[in-house]
């Protein structure tokens, strides 16, 4: 070795250290990660979506009523405090009083005196650690306890000069009386939604870059090209595939630690009390909130890992998507955290709160089916690209040399299909139910119309601009005037669709999930409704709904939906579409139906303008019902009325009778497009 | 540069119509014209980085032209590429099979991806079996088998839908004697059963003893095409190398 040079580790290191900071995504991952997207999540998070801190107010009961002098303590503004008289075994009481109290304190009948004099007040404070903040809530009472206790002992013994240790006044003992299966739950509340997320995230890493980069470095994805099969089939087999490994490995990981913690606790002293109440429904709901997480991760690792030109390259470009992936973890781990219908559209964190929700009792439908909906519109979204990756030669052949360009594969033209449609209304539902925050400034008059444009127009009108090489924007939207048949038939299903297709579903609902009007009257009060004029409600709420869902659902969806399906499956899948984004689920069958007849309407006469008249006419009938009925007129409507209504459907469609479901139009003007781009055929 | 047409009488079975594709740079193929019949067996010879590979992978509908078409039996292999997929047979240095499957699980899934079910895909695959000889390993996973085991097994994939159109690229480069000649007999069996097949090669010997044309592809344009003794004879020389030695000389 020469004198003064360094070693050759020293050398080997100090190359190594600048070829990994000099390596961008190394970088990105180190720094930009933690030091920019952290603390923007973490501000962003707690300013705009956590529930703000509700002043904790300890209801707290004592039996018998406690001393006055620590009474008064506990009746100040952070406190409601309340003295009961003995009745029965105090344990029992205990528990019945805290039903409405946090805290119940509990004394023997002589502990007053015991207070006065030297001897020790003895208290048992009894709470249920089941209950949100629970500890919280214990916690500030002893706070407070021990300071009047501090205070009573420094007053009685300073005058005889003697040190404050010579006597206790108070002693404190702590019992919760929830069920052990309840606090085992809320236990495990607060773990799960970490742990499942971490370990679906880990376990989609492996399966989703030996799907696609793995299989591009062993040179079997070009055979599977070679199949003919087409590549939405591919990607949505290996996309399975993945969901599959990941989810059952995940899930696998969860419970085989779980049931090592769990026989390591009960085997320890204090864990004997450990249980947990999983029912039926509970587990369907957990296994729910798990395919919630595990659906967006899945599609989210396939797309990064099938840019990747090998092995190694997949896992640099997944280590990003791993830490943003766990990004929802700084919440679910702070119990304060609590599911609520911002958070639950917001994907892998709502679901991960969901969980936790779910083992607290504290989840509702509403809840589930939006983080259900929000996963599955997210995961449309990604495997939309995942899809557009894979269709990229590039991103296919290249094991060297450059990657796929993910703006050209994000920008490029999409293809007329379900897989776009499916696109576009997961992209429909995320801007709608962001752009409904504009309610808490504005009102819903002005409000609703422009969410309605935003989410519904502007990407409806985007696609059909982005798809203009193929199809001719106002053919695909179906602009183009209707039959004076097709205008009557308008007429007539618009006079009559609420009452003969919405109302009985309505009925329906209301049976099935039970408080319709309730649902109805919080509308109306969301929207304002007894404040506007006729007009203005008219134009806000039946009009302007109409032209935009009838351009996005009846226009756009539908029009990339028979780009590869036959007519009946368009309107079918548009419809439910259309339910779905009305994201209730009293309100699902009213709507889906009303979709039915709607894209029906559309395939009949080839445009969206009858619909349009349909629609506003039966929103205009629902507002102007409501507006001299309430709500009594708008469900109370005797069976009678609903069959007039149906008359007028029936009549519509008489008018169509004849009329051939059809798409001839579509799909003659569409250069450039596959014709027959068609299933398998045996060879040979 | 005409050259005589084996069977007029039969139909095109591959066509390249002024096929061209460029990566960034560097132009790969250059308006590729080809038409292959049926019944017949056409050797694309050519050094590396010629462009066999991307003329093949187009031909067969993995990748797409930048310009120019092509057809496999008059369907457009952009165009119709799942139809295309399932009337030809392609095999080349980039379509491994799957290491962890066996041979009969290989068969048993490409055959489903082709569309092939129960009696029709089992009597399919006893075919591609006796062809091919597998049956000692039929069971062994593929990446068990020796190169040459699995080159033929990979053949086997790719004559499972008994295609009327196979496209080999380098079928049997690194191949042992055995191997290699269960590969000829397979072109020769195709040929006779009147299928079109197109393959490159490095091994002059085979394209002679297999090939009823030869084209000779020089930086990404076919320079000479004709039966061995026409290409010999117009170009004046003695032999198939010493012809792509002058013609990559030429191209500069």
């Amino acid at each position: 070795m020469r004198d003064g040079a360094p070693r050759a580790w020293a050398l080997i290191y100090r190359k190594e250290l600048k070829d990994t900071l000099r390596d961008r995504r190394t970088l990105t991952t180190m720094l930009l990660v933690p030091m920019v997207l952290y603390p923007l999540a973490l501000v962003f998070g707690s300013e705009a979506l956590l529930p703000k801190d509700e002043p904790l107010v300890v209801r707290v009961a004592a039996i018998p009523p406690l001393p006055s002098e620590v009474a008064a303590a506990l009746q100040t503004q952070n406190f409601s405090y309340r003295g009961v008289f003995p009745d029965g075994e105090e344990r029992a009481q205990a528990e019945q009083l805290l039903v409405r109290h946090d805290v119940v304190l509990a004394s023997t009948a002589t502990g007053a005196q015991a207070w006065a004099g030297l001897g020790t007040l003895a208290l048992r404070l009894y709470f249920d650690e089941s209950r949100p903040r629970a500890y919280a809530q214990k916690d500030r009472v002893e706070e407070v306890l021990r300071a009047v206790a501090e205070a009573n002992t420094v007053r009685r013994l300073a005058a005889h000069g003697l040190p404050t240790s010579a006597i206790t006044p108070m002693t404190l003992r702590a019992h919760s009386v929830a069920k052990k299966e309840r606090s085992g739950n809320r236990m495990l509340g607060l773990i799960l939604p970490t742990l499942v997320l971490t370990f679906i995230a880990i376990s989609c890493f492996y399966p989703a870059v030996d799907l696609t980069a793995g299989e591009k470095e062993r040179k079997t994805l070009a055979t599977l090209l070679s199949a003919p099969v087409p590549i939405r089939d591919i990607v949505f087999g290996k996309y399975l595939a993945v969901l599959t490994v990941g989810s059952l490995a995940g899930l696998l990981n969860v419970t085989v630690l779980g049931a090592t913690v769990y026989r390591l606790m009960l085997s320890s002293p204090k864990g004997d009390g450990l249980a947990f109440e999983l029912s039926p429904l509970l587990v369907i709901g957990l296994l729910l909130g798990v395919v919630a997480i595990a659906a967006p991760v899945a599609a989210l690792m396939l797309g990064a890992a099938s840019l990747a030109r090998s092995f190694r390259d997949a896992s640099t470009l997944l280590t990003p998507v791993l830490l943003l992936v766990l990004l929802p973890l700084g919440l679910t781990m702070s119990p304060d955290t609590r599911l609520n219908f911002q958070w639950a559209a917001v994907p892998l964190a709502g679901a991960a709160l969901l969980l936790r929700a779910l083992l607290h009792e504290e989840a509702t439908l509403s809840q589930l089916v939006l983080v259900m909906a929000s996963a599955a519109a997210v995961t449309a979204l990604l495997l939309f690209v995942v899809a557009r990756i894979f269709a990229d030669e590039r991103a296919l052949f290249s094991t060297e040399g450059r990657r796929a360009d993910l703006r050209s594969v994000l920008f490029s033209p999409p293809s007329l299909s379900p897989a776009t449609a499916a696109a576009l209304a997961g992209t429909i539902f995320v801007v709608h139910y962001y752009a409904g925050a504009l309610s808490t400034w504005w009102p819903a008059v002005i409000a609703v119309p422009v969410t309605q444009v935003l989410a519904q127009v502007v990407p409806a009108g985007i696609l059909a601009r982005w798809l203009r090489h193929r199809i001719e924007p106002r053919l695909f939207l179906g602009l183009g005037l209707p039959s004076w048949r097709g205008w009557m038939a308008g007429l007539f299903l618009g006079a009559g669709a609420w009452l003969g297709l919405s109302l009985p579903a309505a009925w329906l609902a209301d049976f099935l999930f039970g408080d319709l009007s309730a649902v109805a009257r919080d509308l109306s009060a969301e929207l304002g409704l007894s404040e506007l004029g006729p007009v203005a409600m008219v134009l806000a709420f039946a009009l302007t709904p109409a032209i935009c869902e009838e351009l996005a659902f009846r226009g756009a969806i539908y029009g990339l939906l028979i780009g590869r399906t036959t007519v009946r499956s368009a309107v079918v899948l548009q419809a439910l579409a259309f339910g779905a984004m009305h994201g209730s689920v009293h309100r699902f069958l009213p709507t889906a139906l009303l979709g039915l007849a709607l894209g029906t309407l559309r395939a009949k006469t080839g445009s969206v303008w009858p619909g349009i008249l349909v629609h506003a006419l039966t929103n205009a009938t629902l507002l102007l019902l409501d507006r001299a009925y309430g709500e009594s007129g708008l469900f109370g409507s005797p069976t009678p009325v609903a069959l007039l209504g149906l008359l007028g459907v029936g009549w519509a469609f008489v008018l169509l009778r004849g009329t051939p479901l059809n798409n001839s139009s579509h799909q003659s003007d569409r250069p450039g497009v596959t014709p027959t781009e068609s299933p398998r055929g045996n060879a040979g | 540069m005409s050259t005589p047409d084996p069977d007029i009488s039969r139909r095109p079975a591959i066509e390249a119509l002024g096929l061209t594709r460029r990566y960034d740079d560097h132009l790969a193929v250059d308006r590729v014209e080809l038409n292959i019949r049926e019944g017949e067996v056409y050797g694309l010879l050519g050094p590396n980085g010629a462009g066999k590979t991307t003329l093949l992978r187009m031909l067969a509908g993995v990748l797409k032209p930048d310009a120019g078409r092509a057809l496999i039996l008059g369907r457009d292999a952009s165009l119709e590429p799942l139809w295309v997929k399932a009337h030809l047979g392609f095999l080349s240095g980039d379509t491994a099979l799957y290491g962890r499957l066996t041979v009969k699980e290989t068969l048993d899934y490409f055959g489903g991806l082709l569309g092939l079910r129960g009696p029709t895909l089992e009597a399919r695959a006893q075919a591609v079996t006796d062809e091919l000889g597998l049956h000692e390993f039929l069971g062994q996973r593929v990446h068990d088998l020796s190169s040459g085991q699995r080159q033929r097994a990979n053949l086997a994939r790719a004559f499972l839908g008994d295609p009327p159109v196979l496209i080999l690229d380098e079928p049997t480069v690194a191949l042992d004697v055995i191997s290699g000649a269960f590969v000829r007999d397979a072109v020769k069996r195709a040929k006779a059963a009147g299928r079109a097949v197109l393959f490159s090669t490095h091994i002059m010997s085979e394209a002679e003893e297999l090939c009823d044309r030869i084209g000779l592809l020089v930086r990404g344009r076919i320079a000479a095409t004709g039966t061995k003794e026409s290409l010999l004879r117009e170009h004046q020389v003695g032999s198939l190398t010493e012809l792509i030695l002058s013609l990559h000389e030429r191209a500069g």
